[in-house]
């Protein structure tokens, strides 16, 4: 039998703190870094929306028929902000969805950022309402606005409603989809679930297509026929 | 409600989280202090090698290599001519090849190596009643100061035993006249020809086998004393006792036996053996079954050394590091079965919701996963690759990155849990998984690191 060689342990140990230490901090490091990319575009968003509402404030007040008419250098500059910011915030989901699979979902900076991506859910569609109805633009397939409220923690009707928002979105590019947690007690959210059309006696998870409540969708097909039906 | 869903989704999280990094950490843990302590002796594994190469064969002691077989009659010539081929001073190699009740031809194929090589080779013949059996019966028929034991279907180099006997030291004192002495020593074992997937992954295993088994008989940690090709003091049986049953894994309790009485099992890397491994994974998961349900069973018997530091490393650190990686595995599956059940289950809601659609995939950076878990998993798998290259380098062959790793790599940890959870079934209801019943279709004995 050999002595043990206690120094050898002890060293392989400290050797194994300091490695797991440095994954660790690579790892946050990491996240670090994606956290503060998403803030910016979360910041740049939230000014190319406080300049669309700028423009159509403006416009509505003055010049009525260039904010309609895409035909204009106006028109056709605000459609097209509308556009991306669209699909900003689309690929912003996307970035926050995975970094709650990564940080996990009870991170505190991922919490404010998912805060601040629904406030600008919600002023992106006021903005959108305000130029539809402003402009009188019929609700339409190619251009559907869906809002979705899900309930917090497990919910197995969502992971079937989220597959077709996802299939949505890449059938109709136009489409105005927004996503909020029923049960944050954000004042914010809270406003938008006290307007009607949501009866106060909905609960979780639930749609609002072009105005018109749904308890979720089986299956794509069900959800497309509630946007033609709307057309 | 919500809260409580938060509640249990977190505590599932959380509880996957500790387990998977507690076992990161024993495995790194591993990693670092085989590589540490090898490292530290690199130097001293170098100068006994060149020592040993020096040695006076002069002062070779006897040696009598016993051949257990039961139905071996295609690889047993083999086996024995390997034998005969081994750099020894004539006259003090003797092959004893016990037939073991075989109900095959193989008791006339060892009868004409007995007529061809009189003096050199011996046979015998008895009822069946096991390896272990047919062992002591070697042992009991044999004088020379060395016994060894070489399984049927392997073959050694024929340097191996030159190389190993030096590491007995001093062989002509008598064991237990002096405190930690070497009562055993074991080769390096190599997969014989490796043809099938089974065998080919069998080889990476082996070549990492090679390592860990020198780093633990440089702190006197080896947990088994395999059928390929070990040698033992003949006076160590009169010290400790003859082989037992020990639930079919006789060669691991003897390592047991001879660690426990503070005796020492040296490893001489640079002596190869080629053992040939099961062919199918059926055959390996059959092997390895009786392997670990052995170890765990073994270890049950001698549970009083563990974790006493007068036992020594294997008690401290081979033992506990081996529950601990057993128990691991089981854990794993268990969490890996969960995970693959809630992917199935997303599947199956995804096909009912939106059928056959495929989202487009454009890369970014962005959606690359960098946890913690995943950049320590690649260190492991770096570091082992090291171990593997390392592993050449020590049994005498060049250096070399093979792309088998990777087979070895990506399908090895998935199929080990399952013989290691039938093996915790076995051992928890202290059932002796069958040696007959697998050499019906595995012919092979030998074993190596679990």
């Amino acid at each position: 039998m050999k002595r043990i060689p206690i120094k050898l342990y002890i060293a392989a140990l400290i050797i194994t703190i300091v490695i797991f230490a440095g994954a660790w901090l690579i790892s946050t490091y990491i996240n670090i870094q994606k956290t503060a990319a998403v803030k910016n575009e979360e910041d740049a968003i939230a000014t190319q929306i406080l300049a669309l509402q700028a423009r159509t404030d403006i416009l509505t007040a003055n010049l009525n028929a260039s904010l309609c008419a895409s035909t204009t250098s106006a028109g056709a500059s605000a459609t097209t902000t509308a556009a991306s910011i669209a699909a900003s915030l689309n690929d912003l989901q996307s970035k926050l969805s995975f970094l709650q699979g990564q940080l996990g979902p009870d991170n505190p900076d991922l919490f404010r950022l998912e805060r601040y991506y629904s406030l600008m859910e919600i002023k992106d569609y006021n903005l959108e309402q305000t130029i539809t109805h402003h402009c009188k633009i019929p609700n339409s397939t190619t251009r559907p606005f869906i809002l979705y409220f899900y309930p917090t923690g497990t919910c197995a009707q969502c992971v079937g409603q989220g597959y077709i928002l996802q299939a949505i979105k890449q059938q109709y590019p136009g489409a105005h989809i927004y996503s909020f947690n029923y049960n944050d007690d954000w004042v914010a959210v809270q406003s938008l679930i006290a307007l009607p059309p949501i009866p106060a006696t909905t609960t979780p998870p639930f749609l609002i297509v072009n105005g018109v409540v749904y308890p979720p969708f089986a299956n794509l097909s069900n959800m497309e026929a509630a946007i033609k039906n709307l057309d | 409600m919500p809260y409580f869903a938060i509640l249990k989704s977190t505590f599932m999280n959380t509880v996957q989280t500790v387990i998977l990094y507690v076992f990161l950490f024993v495995g790194l843990y591993f990693q670092t202090f085989i590589l540490g302590t090898y490292l530290v002796n690199r130097r001293k594994i170098r100068a006994r090698t060149r020592a040993h190469a020096a040695a006076d064969e002069r002062s070779y002691p006897s040696v009598t290599i016993a051949v257990p077989c039961y139905n071996e009659e295609a690889t047993v010539g083999k086996t024995i001519e390997s034998l005969l081929r081994l750099e020894y001073p004539a006259g003090k190699l003797r092959v004893s090849v016990i037939d073991d009740g075989s109900q095959d031809n193989t008791w006339q194929v060892i009868q004409k190596y007995q007529e061809r090589y009189p003096g050199i080779v011996a046979a015998h013949r008895k009822e069946n009643g096991g390896k272990y059996t047919a062992l002591n019966y070697a042992i009991q028929h044999t004088t020379t100061d060395i016994i060894g034991c070489l399984d049927a279907d392997s073959f050694v180099e024929p340097n191996a035993l030159k190389r190993m006997i030096p590491y007995f030291g001093d062989w002509q004192t008598s064991l237990g006249t002096r405190p930690h002495m070497t009562a055993a020593v074991t080769p390096a074992m190599k997969i014989y020809r490796p043809r099938t997937f089974a065998q080919v992954v069998q080889r990476v295993e082996y070549l990492i086998g090679i390592f860990i088994r020198k780093v633990q008989s440089l702190i006197g940690a080896i947990y088994v004393t395999p059928g390929p090709f070990s040698l033992f003091r003949r006076d160590l049986f009169t010290h400790i006792g003859l082989f037992r049953h020990a639930h079919n894994t006789e060669d691991m309790e003897m390592a047991f036996r001879i660690q426990s009485k503070h005796l020492h099992i040296e490893n001489a890397h640079d002596a190869v053996v080629y053992t040939t491994g099961p062919d199918t994974v059926k055959k390996l998961y059959k092997q390895r079954v009786r392997w670990t349900s052995g170890f765990l069973m073994n270890l049950r018997d001698y549970h009083w050394i563990l974790l006493r530091p007068r036992y020594g490393n294997m008690a401290m650190f081979t033992a506990p590091l081996g529950l601990a990686l057993i128990l691991s595995a089981v854990i794993s599956v268990a969490l890996l079965l969960y995970r693959f059940g809630v992917m199935v289950w997303q599947w199956s809601v995804r096909l009912e919701t939106i059928g056959f659609t495929f989202s487009p995939w454009h890369w970014n950076w962005f959606f690359v996963s960098t946890p913690a878990y995943l950049l320590l998993t690649v260190l492991i798998y770096a570091l082992m690759i090291g171990i593997v290259i390392e592993a050449h380098a020590l049994s005498g062959e060049r250096s070399r990155f093979s792309p088998s790793i990777f087979l070895y790599f990506f399908t090895f940890p998935l199929m080990a849990p399952f013989w290691l959870i039938k093996s915790v079934y076995n051992a928890a209801r202290s059932r002796t998984p069958s040696w007959q019943r697998e050499r019906a279709v595995a012919p092979s004995t030998s074993r190596t690191a679990l």
